[in-house]
């Protein structure tokens, strides 16, 4: 039972958390794709990747060098820093306070900047930085994703891992065939429940790093997200009032 | 390697949205952290301690977020 959650968490947090981040970049590479040339927008995601994969392959190792407790308390903290801004910014969404994030607008956003960009002679050149930066820039939040959703165990490394392919897998297979931005993606939903699970870990693993014996093990990361899930909603609802409360004075 | 810098630049963002959001929490585990080595406090309550600490940030930063909203424009 205990594996089960172990590794149903882990995959879930990894295959959510990578699908978001996996969706923005396609955003932007797509943007360059359609609006300069594929080529610059595959050469700059390649060149970025490339880049991930010798930084995991060379600081990979060095993960296996650092004792449990402290990898599990300083991953804790960084998952805790990561998952609480994701919560933060979702509730702000949720209850109306700043916009939802659009796809379609980032997309058009990008696209007129790269048009401005069209009649400069590095056209190509910064089209294919615009994908590079986006490609790395999400890559690093997926490696993090992956390394802390999985590090904290044996053996979950590679569940963290098949969690955040199979996201990899579905956004280029549903890209490949709308050929435009995901705006259909609950992706302000999707990032509500991320940020729940990466704070809900974060504890989690600050705790275990701290030496603390979770009731039930694993099982203790159920109730750890009740009450973080219980706790932004209410927060959704109360902020949503006061909107609307604050609004209706103003008029 | 301009661009690089850049790239990497952009990525302390990636932890630290609202900036004193992350300093309460930096705060947090580090005193529930010297707490528990110390032996003030036992490893479970601490990290209990430390959820709810971390749950009354969470619930304040997007409150001080609406308060901004309406009152600074």
């Amino acid at each position: 039972m205990t594996g089960i959650t172990s590794i149903t968490s882990t995959v879930t947090a990894s295959f959510l958390g990578s699908f978001v981040e996996i969706v923005e970049a396609f955003t932007i590479i797509l943007a360059v794709g359609v609006t300069q040339s594929w080529r610059a927008a595959f050469t700059g995601s390649a060149i970025a990747l490339v880049l991930l994969a010798v930084l995991v392959l060379l600081l990979g190792p060095l993960l296996g060098l650092v004792p449990l407790e402290w990898m599990q308390f300083v991953i804790g903290t960084l998952l805790l820093l990561f998952g609480l801004r994701w919560l933060r910014k979702a509730i702000l969404r949720a209850s109306g306070i700043i916009p939802l994030r659009d796809e379609e607008k980032a997309y058009a956003a990008e696209t007129e900047m790269l048009m401005r960009r069209a009649a400069d002679r590095r056209a190509n050149f910064l089209a294919g930085a615009a994908a590079f930066k986006a490609a790395l820039l999400e890559g690093v939040e997926v490696v993090f994703i992956v390394v802390a959703a999985g590090a904290g165990r044996e053996g979950m490394l590679g569940y963290a891992s098949i969690g955040a392919l199979a996201a990899c897998v579905l956004v280029l297979a549903i890209g490949a065939t709308v050929h435009k931005p995901l705006v259909k993606i609950p992706e302000n939903s999707l990032k509500f429940a991320v940020g729940l699970l990466l704070a809900s870990f974060g504890i989690f693993w600050v705790g275990e790093g701290l030496g603390a014996n979770w009731p039930g093990g694993d099982l203790s990361l159920l109730p750890i997200l009740a009450v973080f899930a219980a706790a932004s909603l209410i927060a959704v609802k109360t902020l949503r009032h006061k909107l609307y409360t604050e609004a209706e004075n103003n008029l | 390697m301009k661009l690089l810098k850049s790239a990497f630049g952009e990525l302390p963002g990636i932890f630290v949205d609202d900036g004193a959001l992350a300093v309460i929490v930096l705060v947090l585990v580090a005193v529930t952290g010297l707490a528990v080595r110390t032996g003030y406090l036992d490893a479970l309550i601490g990290a209990i301690v430390l959820m709810l600490g971390c749950l009354l940030v969470l619930v304040e930063s997007p409150a001080r977020a609406l308060r901004r909203f309406f009152y600074d424009g």
